[in-house]
C-alpha cells in the first residue's frame, strides 16, 4: 500500500483523468501547438497548413512599430507600477497593524477592490477622468490646473493607465502584506519596545528584513501580472489602446494581432516572446532574491 | 490469537528498518515491543497491521499466513502515536466509523459504539469532538475506535507519549484493565523502559532493526542476554566496569568471581545498582563522591577502584563526600558481556 | 506623542479608504443620478431622489438580465468542474502512491509560468473549429474545468491532514473513495471554500476568452456585454454606471458574505495571476 505498484498507479490514474484530461487538451498541447504555428509564415487554422517555416514572424514582430512601442509602454508602466504599489502597500499594511480601534472595518475597505471586474470598475475611472465634467478635472480646476484630457491627450493616457494599475493592485498586497507583518513573531517587537527602538528602527531593522522573502516574492508576481497587463487598457479604453496606441501593452498587442487583425503566427510568435521576457525576469528575480533576501 | 513474524525484513530505500525478525505475540497477552527511537518499533507494527508491505520473510495470524493480505482484512485494530481522530467527527461518529465501513447496520453500530464508551470510560463524551477533548480523553476514544469491530489484535503505538507523566501512568493502567477484560492479543510499543516493564507480559526489544531478546519482564531484567540490553532496562541504569578475565577469574573493581572455563579476554562486567549491599563485613570498599535522596532510596555515587558507580542504598544511611563504605555483593549478579556486548555465560 | 501618531495614523488610513472606495461611491452614486446632476457644477455628490429608471432604461438598451444569467451558468458550471477534478486530482497527488507522482506534479506546477496567451490561440482552434462550440455557454466553460493552479493549492491543504488519519482509515477498511469524501473533503472545507470563490470571481471577471469565443447577443457574459455596452452608450454615463453597478453588484454581495474566506485564501496563497 506504501510503495507504488500497478493496481495503484492505475487507480491515481483513474482519480487523475478528468483533470489530466482537460489540462492536457487545454495546457499542454496548446503550448507545443502555439510555438509551433508561430514558425509559419502563413497558416490556416482552419485546416491546419501552413507554409513558409522560419523565424520570418519573430522577424516582423520585433521590426513592427507598434510591438517596440507596447514594450516600451509595458516597461515604463511595469517600472513605475510595481515599485510605487509595493511601497504604498506596504506602508497601508504597516498602518493597519497598529494596535487601534477600527483596523478591522479598514481592514474590510481596503480589501473590497481586490475582487472587483476591472472592465466595470475602469468604467468608473473613465467617468472620473472625464476631461469635463469628470471629478479629477473638476478637483484639480479648484487647485488652479488646467483641465487635462487623461483619456484623449496622448501625454497622459499613460499615467492615467498607471493610476488605475496602481489603485486595482493595491488591494492584494496589501493583504499579502498585512499577513506577513502579523505573521512576525510578536516577541522581536516586544523586545524591540523593551529596548527602546523608535518606530521607524523598527520598521526597518524588523519589519523590513522580516519581510523581505515576501516582499520579493510579490515583487516578482506584481511584475510578471504588470507585463501581462491587458483587461485593464479595455476597462480604460475600451475599443483601442489609447490615443495613438499611447496605452497599448504587449497582451493587447498579442491578442490585436489574434483577434484584430486575423494573424494567428504572428500573434503566436509575439506571444512567446512575452513568454521570453517573462522567464528572463522570473530568472534574474528568483537570483537576485535567494542573494538579497535576508534570514 | 498468537501473531508470529518469520525472518521478517523491511527495507527502505538505504535503511533497514526490521531486519530478519523471528518472533512470537503471545495469544491474549500484551507483548510490549521496545527500543530506541528509529530502531524499526513502528514499522514492525505497520508491517503486522498490512500498511508496510515486507521486503521479505512471513507473518502469521495463528497457522494462517497473511503476509500478502490487505490491512483491512486482518481484522486488527490499531492506536496511533497521535490518536489520528477524524478532526469533523464526534467521538460517537470516530468510534462507529469502522463500523459503518463494515456495514453494520445503524442501530447495532450504535450499540456497539456506546458499549465501547463504556469499557473505555467515555460515555459523556460521545458528542464532543477531538479538539474538545484532553489527550487522554481521545486516547481512550482512540482505543474505543481500535476496538469496536472487535479485532483479533490490538495495536498499539507509543499511545501514552503524548500525555503528561501523571496521565501516563492511568493510562497504563487502564489499557491494562482493556486489555485483560476484552482478552485481545495486544503490541504495545514504546521506547520508555519502565512503561514496557509495568505492563507487558512479554518484551520483545530490538535496536536497529534487529531483535534483541524476547522474555518476561522480569527475565529479561535478570538475565539479558547482552549488553544493550543490560544498559536499556533499568533505572537508574547498570554500572557498567571495564576489566577482563585472567586465569578464569575477573576482578570488578574489586569484587570477585569465578569464570570457570572461559578463556582469558577483556570483559565488561554489568552490576545493577540495587545489586550492592552495604555490608560490614564486605570485601570491597568505596570512596562515597555524592548522594542523591529519592526519599524512598538513596542513591549513592561510590568509587569501586577507578570506576564511578551508582549503588542504592537504604534512605536511613547518611553518608558525606569522602567516606569510605564496605560493600558486598548480593548472589549472581555479576553479568558478563564481552566486547562484542554479547552475554558470557559461566 | 502617542495621540499624535494615532491621529497620524487613523487621517492617513481615512484618506487611503476614501480613494480605495471612491470608484465604488463613484459608479454607485453615478448610476442613481440624472445626466444633468452628472454634469452640473457644482458636483452633485447624493443624488435626491435616486433615479433607479437609469437601471430600467440600461436593460432596454441591452439584455443585462440575459448577460447575467449567462455569466452565472458559466461562473458555477466552472466552479463545480473545478473543484470535483482538483479534488480528484489533489487527493491522487497528495495521498497515493504511483509511479511518476512526482514528475507529472512539477511538470504540471512549471507549465504555471506559460502565460495564458500563448494558450489561447490553439485553445480557440480547439474550442470553436475542432470542437464547433463557437458562440455557446459551453465553449466558455470547458477550457475551465481543470486548473493547475488550485489542484496545486488543494494539494497543499490536503497533505496538512495528517497521513496517520488515512492509516487509521485504511485499518479500519475504508476505501479511498469513501476516505476521501467522508474524512479529506470535510476536513478541506475551508479550503475548498475559498478555491471556489476565487475560481468563481475569476470566471465572473473573465473577459477575453469569451469576447473571443461568443459573437451573439444571447450567449455573452456580463463582462463583454459592458463592453459592448459602453460602445454604445457613449457619454451616458448614468446608464453606464447602472450597468457597472449590474456587474459588480454581486462581486460586492460575496465580498461582504464571504470576507474571511477570501482574506484568508490571498494571505496564504498569495493568490493572483
Ligand atoms: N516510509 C519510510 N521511508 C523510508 N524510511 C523509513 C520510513 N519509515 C521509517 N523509515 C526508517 O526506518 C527506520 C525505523 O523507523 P521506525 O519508524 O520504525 O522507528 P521507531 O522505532 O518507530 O522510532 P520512533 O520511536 O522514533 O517512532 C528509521 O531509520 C526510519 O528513518
Ligand atoms: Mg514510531
Amino acid at each position: 500500500m506504501f510503495e507504488p505498484r500497478w493496481k495503484t498507479t492505475l487507480k491515481a490514474l483513474l482519480y487523475l483523468s478528468p483533470a489530466l484530461i482537460v489540462i492536457a487538451v487545454f495546457v499542454i498541447y496548446p503550448m507545443f501547438r502555439s510555438v509551433w504555428i508561430s514558425f509559419f509564415k502563413d497558416y490556416n487554422i482552419f485546416k491546419h497548413t501552413g507554409s513558409g517555416f522560419g523565424l520570418d514572424n519573430y522577424k516582423w514582430v520585433l521590426n513592427d512599430g507598434r510591438f517596440i512601442l507596447a514594450l516600451k509602454n509595458t516597461t515604463i508602466y511595469t517600472i513605475v507600477v510595481v515599485p510605487v504599489s509595493v511601497v504604498i502597500a506596504l506602508f497601508t499594511a504597516v498602518l493597519l497593524n497598529s494596535k487601534m480601534k477600527g483596523m478591522k472595518l479598514f481592514e474590510t475597505l481596503y480589501f473590497l477592490p481586490y475582487i472587483t471586474n476591472l472592465i466595470a470598475i475602469g468604467l468608473a475611472f473613465k467617468f472620473i477622468f472625464n476631461s469635463t465634467y469628470g471629478i479629477l478635472n473638476r478637483i484639480l480646476g479648484l487647485f488652479g490646473i488646467d483641465t487635462i484630457m487623461w483619456l484623449n491627450d496622448p501625454k497622459y493616457s499613460l499615467p492615467a493607465l498607471i493610476i488605475f494599475g496602481i489603485w486595482s493592485g493595491l488591494a492584494f498586497k496589501i493583504v499579502v502584506f498585512l499577513a506577513g507583518i502579523q505573521g512576525i513573531n510578536k516577541q522581536y517587537y516586544q523586545a524591540a519596545k523593551i529596548d527602546n527602538t523608535s518606530r521607524w528602527r523598527t520598521f526597518t531593522k524588523i519589519t523590513m528584513p522580516m519581510l523581505s522573502p515576501m516582499i520579493f516574492y510579490i515583487g516578482i508576481i506584481s511584475f510578471i501580472g504588470a507585463l501581462k497587463t491587458y483587461v485593464e487598457v479595455v476597462g480604460l479604453y475600451g475599443n483601442n489602446p489609447g490615443p495613438a496606441d499611447t496605452a497599448m501593452t504587449i497582451v493587447y498587442y498579442v491578442y490585436d494581432l489574434f483577434y484584430g487583425a486575423n494573424e494567428p503566427p504572428r500573434a503566436a510568435a509575439a506571444s512567446v516572446i512575452l513568454f521570453l521576457i517573462i522567464l528572463v525576469f522570473t530568472f534574474i528575480q528568483l537570483r537576485a532574491s535567494k542573494k538579497r533576501v535576508q534570514y | 490469537m498468537k501473531v508470529r513474524l518469520e525472518n521478517l525484513t523491511k527495507k527502505f530505500e538505504e535503511v533497514t528498518a526490521v531486519n530478519d525478525a523471528t518472533l512470537e505475540f503471545l495469544e491474549g497477552k500484551l507483548t510490549g515491543l521496545l527500543g530506541p527511537s528509529g530502531c524499526g518499533k513502528s514499522t514492525t507494527l505497520y508491517l503486522i497491521a498490512g500498511l508496510f508491505k515486507a521486503t521479505s520473510g512471513k507473518i502469521f495470524f495463528d497457522d494462517e499466513d497473511v503476509t500478502r493480505k490487505e490491512p483491512e482484512k486482518r481484522g486488527i485494530g490499531l492506536v496511533f502515536q497521535n490518536y489520528a481522530l477524524y478532526p469533523h467527527m464526534t467521538a460517537e461518529q470516530n468510534i462507529m466509523f469502522p463500523l459503518q465501513n463494515l456495514k453494520v447496520p445503524k442501530k447495532e453500530a450504535r450499540k456497539r459504539a456506546l458499549d465501547m464508551a463504556k469499557l473505555v470510560h467515555i460515555s459523556e463524551l460521545l458528542n464532543r469532538k477531538p479538539g474538545q477533548m484532553s489527550g487522554g480523553q481521545q486516547q481512550r476514544v482512540a482505543i474505543a475506535r481500535a476496538l469496536v469491530k472487535e479485532p483479533r489484535i490490538l495495536l498499539l503505538d507509543e499511545p501514552l507519549s503524548n500525555l503528561d507523566a501523571r496521565l501516563r501512568l492511568e493510562m497504563r493502567e487502564e489499557i491494562k484493565r482493556i486489555q485483560r477484560e476484552t482478552g485481545v492479543t495486544t503490541i504495545f510499543v514504546t521506547h520508555d523502559q519502565e512503561e514496557a516493564m509495568s505492563i507487558s507480559d512479554q518484551i520483545a526489544i530490538m535496536n536497529e532493526g534487529l531483535l534483541q531478546q524476547v522474555a518476561s519482564p522480569q527475565e529479561m531484567y535478570r538475565n539479558p542476554v547482552n549488553e544493550f540490553v543490560a544498559k536499556f532496562l533499568g533505572n537508574p541504569p547498570i554500572n557498567i566496569i571495564e576489566t577482563e578475565i585472567k586465569g578464569g577469574k575477573v576482578d570488578a573493581g574489586g569484587f570477585l568471581m569465578n569464570t570457570g572455563t572461559l578463556p582469558d579476554q577483556p570483559v565488561h562486567v554489568g552490576v545493577r545498582p540495587e545489586s550492592f549491599r552495604l555490608d560490614a563485613n564486605g570485601s570491597v570498599k568505596a570512596v562515597v563522591q555524592a548522594m542523591e535522596y529519592t526519599g524512598r532510596e538513596t542513591l549513592l555515587f561510590a568509587y569501586l577502584g577507578e570506576k564511578l558507580c551508582k549503588v542504592i542504598i537504604n534512605a536511613d544511611i547518611i553518608f558525606k563526600k569522602g567516606d569510605s563504605v564496605s560493600l558486598s555483593l548480593k548472589e549472581k549478579s555479576m553479568l558478563l558481556f564481552d566486547l562484542e556486548g554479547n552475554r558470557l555465560y559461566v | 506623542m502617542k495621540n499624535v501618531y494615532k491621529i497620524i495614523t487613523y487621517i492617513l488610513l481615512a484618506a487611503g479608504a476614501v480613494i480605495m472606495l471612491f470608484p465604488f461611491f463613484w459608479m454607485i452614486t453615478g448610476s442613481l443620478k440624472t445626466y444633468n446632476q452628472i454634469t452640473a457644477t457644482p458636483i452633485v455628490w447624493w443624488p435626491v431622489p435616486a433615479q433607479w429608471n437609469n437601471y430600467t432604461t440600461a436593460l432596454e438598451y441591452a439584455p443585462f438580465d440575459i448577460y447575467f444569467i449567462n455569466t452565472v451558468i458559466v461562473s458555477v458550471g466552472t466552479t463545480v468542474s473545478v473543484l470535483i477534478t482538483s479534488i480528484f486530482a489533489a487527493f491522487a497527488f497528495s495521498r497515493l502512491k504511483f509511479r511518476g507522482r512526482d514528475t507529472i506534479f512539477s511538470i504540471l506546477l512549471s507549465t504555471l509560468m506559460i502565460p495564458s496567451q500563448i494558450l489561447i490561440i490553439t485553445n480557440y482552434v480547439t474550442v470553436a473549429v475542432r470542437m464547433q462550440l463557437m458562440d455557446t455557454l459551453l465553449a466558455l466553460i470547458i477550457p475551465f474545468t481543470a486548473s493547475i493552479f488550485y489542484i496545486y493549492l488543494l494539494r497543499e491543504f490536503f497533505n496538512q491532514i495528517p497521513e496517520q488519519l488515512y492509516l487509521a482509515a485504511k485499518v479500519d477498511g475504508t476505501s479511498d473513495w469513501r476516505y476521501l469524501w467522508k474524512i479529506m473533503v470535510p476536513n478541506a472545507k475551508n479550503a475548498l471554500i475559498t478555491i471556489g470563490l476565487f475560481n468563481f470571481i475569476a470566471s465572473w471577471n473573465a473577459y477575453i476568452w469569451p469576447l473571443l469565443l461568443t459573437n451573439s447577443e444571447s450567449k455573452r457574459v456580463l463582462s463583454i456585454g459592458l463592453k459592448y455596452f459602453s460602445g454604445e452608450a457613449g457619454t451616458d454615463y448614468e446608464l453606464l454606471m447602472a450597468a457597472g453597478t449590474i456587474v459588480i453588484a454581486p462581486l460586492l454581495v460575496i465580498y461582504l458574505f464571504f470576507r474571511r474566506y477570501i482574506v484568508e485564501g490571498v494571505a496564504r496563497s498569495g493568490i493572483k495571476g
